[in-house]
């Protein structure tokens, strides 16, 4: 039977807007907000581009515990908030309502212990462990470990929504948002919260993201910065939704060039995905591709293999870079925003460097 | 499975039922100066022999070798074909930037406070692992990998609830027919110097101790903060029809999960045990039981200050009259608290006490606290038979997760 989660609200940020029509409008005219990358200095990186949202031209966080939050909390936070009230969730009992967030690399900011060690160092410019635990670690915010915890940004908001209910953060690519919104699908589906709360957001990009990227040879990766919230209801709840998640699924292949899923991978989470929405490749009327960057030959043979050769993509990261775990749901943001133009569904798929392969079916309701 | 008690299942065990604790000073650094300086460590000697992986997944990759390695013993996944029914749910957090990375941070800081990036780039001593250790999925999906493993692969990162969420998500793949198989549990890296020094800062950590063993006291009026421990823990989930197909011994039942959001406070649990309770109970009732059929509670069990009177509260307000006659005792008090892999542990250990029908103690039980009045098994192992079982975690964030266990006996019953 197919899966029928209905999405009754979401709100979106991205680096060419936070509106998902009007993103999604500028994505299909072919406008990029890739850039130059700014806030520091990358040359060392061949002068890389991304798709940021968060520059130094937004100040540094003044507050040392919302700094250490994070940006992608606070964003987290915001694109939550929005969906939240959107959709009403507030009057549903806080035990019933679910969070699911696919959460984007949260690399501590060691900065922040750079005073601490700096006061600590010895004629080598070296750290002395002496001086540091005598008294130099004192400089240090206290809250500053919370930083190193990928479900606190989760945390936060589930305080400040007031939200009890299932829950799951998994962390920390493309293929962990995905999970994460078909983890909060079957939530409501089997009846462990009554409305699901599921977002991805990415990490923030810093000098650490190109090095990353470049030891895991993907290089050709850009990253962008952004996010995604969308309710999730069923029964009831869903009468007046627009549109539907029908079904969903992943698998786990790892391409012999280690550039992410194999085509086999690709295969069985679109071949699950469409059997669980009940509905012939040949019904799909666009795909969104993952197509990161590298890899993309696995993910094309799959959709070869598929039948799903000659149907209309899209790649959204030509745009808004990729997000990362954010990147699902910012996709499913702007599939919702491309309904009404298409007569059937669209898929959505996302992977991670690791082998991870997700695909997730939508449709209008 | 792997504590600073021991290298499997049973020496951990074994160790516990003769209360012993594996806490010490710590070894990995030199903790001179701070506020607390003992941990559970594990003996690294008597790990699993090294792989060409463990640098790309750090040593909470090795750990969940080991651990895996253990689970798995005698053919543990032979005969199994179909490789993409086999899922893998780790609990974890990756590795956080150890002193090395802020030796050199510091090397090449300005004096403003700011990091010379050009000169950050061109040291050799920068560690390329280091960015992949500190993913949290780089351990579990290294693996999936090793072990062929090609289902869903969830790498969760709740805290100290990760573990037993891992379980529990299992559980879910399972009745949902989404895996044959699933590889669940939690693993916690060596201990690292900003790891530990994250712990100090926030105030976690237990100040003020009689000695290393006498330091983790959960429910003891002289608690006053937690020890932490390095360790890993696997349990190999399959529903009942598919493990008897395949021959394979059935260890006990993972009957039900629940979990919730405290919504309260990042670093607090909700002070009338809101979270915790809706957990316990929601674990209660997807295993369609009723309270009164539990009969024994593997405590979070922190010693802190907060956790074990709160959580006390969860007990009373679960089981009602009957609290007082419900064991509860923490694993804690003997291996410190293993973060991501706690919920793993103590479920097996929960498991293990079960079929062994042993209650394992809760130790350095010395001063009573009115706030903690339950059955704590004190300072000593009880024989006892018990076929159904909690363990709950409940997590640095505000997230709480329980699961309920049945024993080998039990899980043999269609």
């Amino acid at each position: 039977m197919a899966l029928k989660i209905a999405i009754t609200a979401h709100a979106v940020r991205t680096a060419l807007g936070s509106d998902a029509a009007t993103v999604w409008e500028r994505v299909a005219a072919g406008t990029t907000a890739i850039a130059p990358v700014q806030g520091f200095d990358g040359s060392g990186f061949g002068k890389p581009k991304a798709a940021q949202i968060w520059t130094d031209a937004d100040g540094p966080e003044e507050d040392p515990a919302l700094r250490i939050l994070g940006p992608h909390g606070r964003l987290l936070e915001a694109v939550a908030r929005s969906t939240h009230d959107a959709a009403q969730l507030g009057r549903l009992a806080p035990e019933r309502v679910g969070l699911f967030v696919g959460m984007g690399m949260v690399d501590s900011p060691i900065h922040d212990l750079v005073p601490a060690a700096l006061a600590s160092r010895d004629g080598q410019a070296d750290m002395q462990l002496g001086a540091f635990f005598q008294g130099g670690y004192r400089a240090i915010h206290p809250l500053w470990p919370l930083s190193m915890l990928n479900n606190v940004a989760a945390g936060q908001v589930s305080i400040d929504l007031d939200i009890r209910g299932d829950n799951l953060v998994l962390a920390s690519s493309a293929d962990a948002g995905m999970r994460a919104l078909l983890e909060g699908a079957r939530s409501v589906q089997r009846g462990d919260c009554r409305a699901a709360l599921v977002a991805g957001v990415s990490g923030r990009i810093t000098p650490f993201t190109y090095k990353r990227l470049a030891l895991q040879g993907r290089s050709a990766v850009t990253p962008g910065e952004g996010g995604a919230a969308l309710a999730l209801a069923a029964g009831e709840d869903s009468e007046s939704a627009s549109a539907h998640l029908t079904g969903g699924a992943t698998a786990f292949g790892s391409a012999q060039d280690g550039s992410g899923p194999d085509a086999g991978a690709w295969q069985r989470a679109i071949e699950a995905a469409l059997l669980e929405a009940e509905r012939p490749a040949t019904a799909v009327t666009r795909v969104f591709l993952h197509a990161e960057g590298c890899g993309e030959a696995h993910e094309q043979a799959a959709l070869a293999a598929c039948g799903l050769d000659a149907t209309p993509t899209v790649v959204t990261k030509r745009a808004l870079g990729h997000t990362g775990a954010g990147a699902p749901a910012i996709d499913l943001t702007l599939a919702l925003a491309a309904l009404p133009g298409v007569a059937g569904p669209i898929l959505i798929l996302a992977g991670g460097p690791e082998g991870g392969a997700g695909a997730l079916v939508v449709e209008a309701a | 499975m792997v504590t600073s008690l021991g290298s499997s299942v049973d020496e951990t065990f074994e160790a516990m039922r003769a209360a012993r604790s594996g806490v010490a000073r710590v070894t990995r650094f030199d903790p001179t100066g701070l506020h607390c300086d003992i941990a559970g460590e594990i003996d690294a000697e008597r790990l699993i022999e090294g792989h060409p992986w463990d640098a790309r997944g750090g040593s909470e990759f090795r750990l969940l070798r080991h651990a895996t390695a253990e689970a798995l013993a005698d053919g543990g996944l032979d005969g199994i074909t179909d490789r993409q029914r086999i899922a893998v749910a780790i609990g974890g957090h990756g590795r956080v930037p150890d002193r090395d990375v802020i030796q050199i941070m510091t090397r090449h800081a300005r004096e403003d406070g700011q990091v010379n990036v050009d000169a950050l780039r061109a040291d050799p001593q920068f560690d390329a692992a280091e960015f992949t250790t500190r993913s949290p999925e780089t351990a579990p999906t290294l693996l999936a990998h090793h072990l062929d493993a090609q289902g869903p692969v969830l790498p969760i990162v709740s805290a100290c609830a990760a573990g037993s969420q891992a379980m529990g998500e299992g559980l879910r793949l399972l009745r949902e027919g989404r895996a044959d198989v699933v590889i669940a549990g939690g693993g916690e890296p060596l201990l690292s110097f900003s790891y530990y020094l994250g712990f100090a800062l926030l105030g976690a950590l237990t100040r003020r101790y009689p000695s290393p063993e006498g330091a983790s006291r959960p429910f003891d009026r002289r608690r006053n903060g937690f020890v932490i421990g390095e360790g890993a823990g696997i349990m190999v989930l399959e529903t009942l029809a598919h493990a008897r197909a395949r021959g394979r011994p059935i260890l006990g039942e993972l009957l039900g999960y629940g979990d919730s959001a405290d919504g309260y406070r990042i670093t607090d649990m909700h002070p009338e045990a809101k979270g915790a309770i809706q957990a316990m109970r929601a674990a209660i009732a997807d295993a369609g039981l009723s309270p009164e059929e539990v009969q024994y509670v593997n405590a979070h069990g922190t010693s802190t200050a907060i956790n074990d009177p709160t959580e006390t509260k969860a007990c009373k307000a679960v089981f009602g009259e009957r609290a007082a006659d419900v064991p509860v005792s923490s694993n804690k008090s003997m291996i410190g608290h293993t973060i991501g892999a706690a919920g793993a542990i103590e479920a097996i250990l929960t498991m293990k006490g079960m079929n062994e029908g042993v209650l394992l103690p809760t130790i350095n039980q010395e001063a009573p606290d009115r706030k903690c009045d339950l059955d704590y098994v004190a300072n000593e192992a009880r024989l006892m038979a018990h076929d159904v079982a909690l363990s709950n975690s409940f997590g640095f964030g505000g997230q709480n997760a329980c699961v309920c266990l049945g024993s080998a006996a039990r899980g043999g019953r269609d």
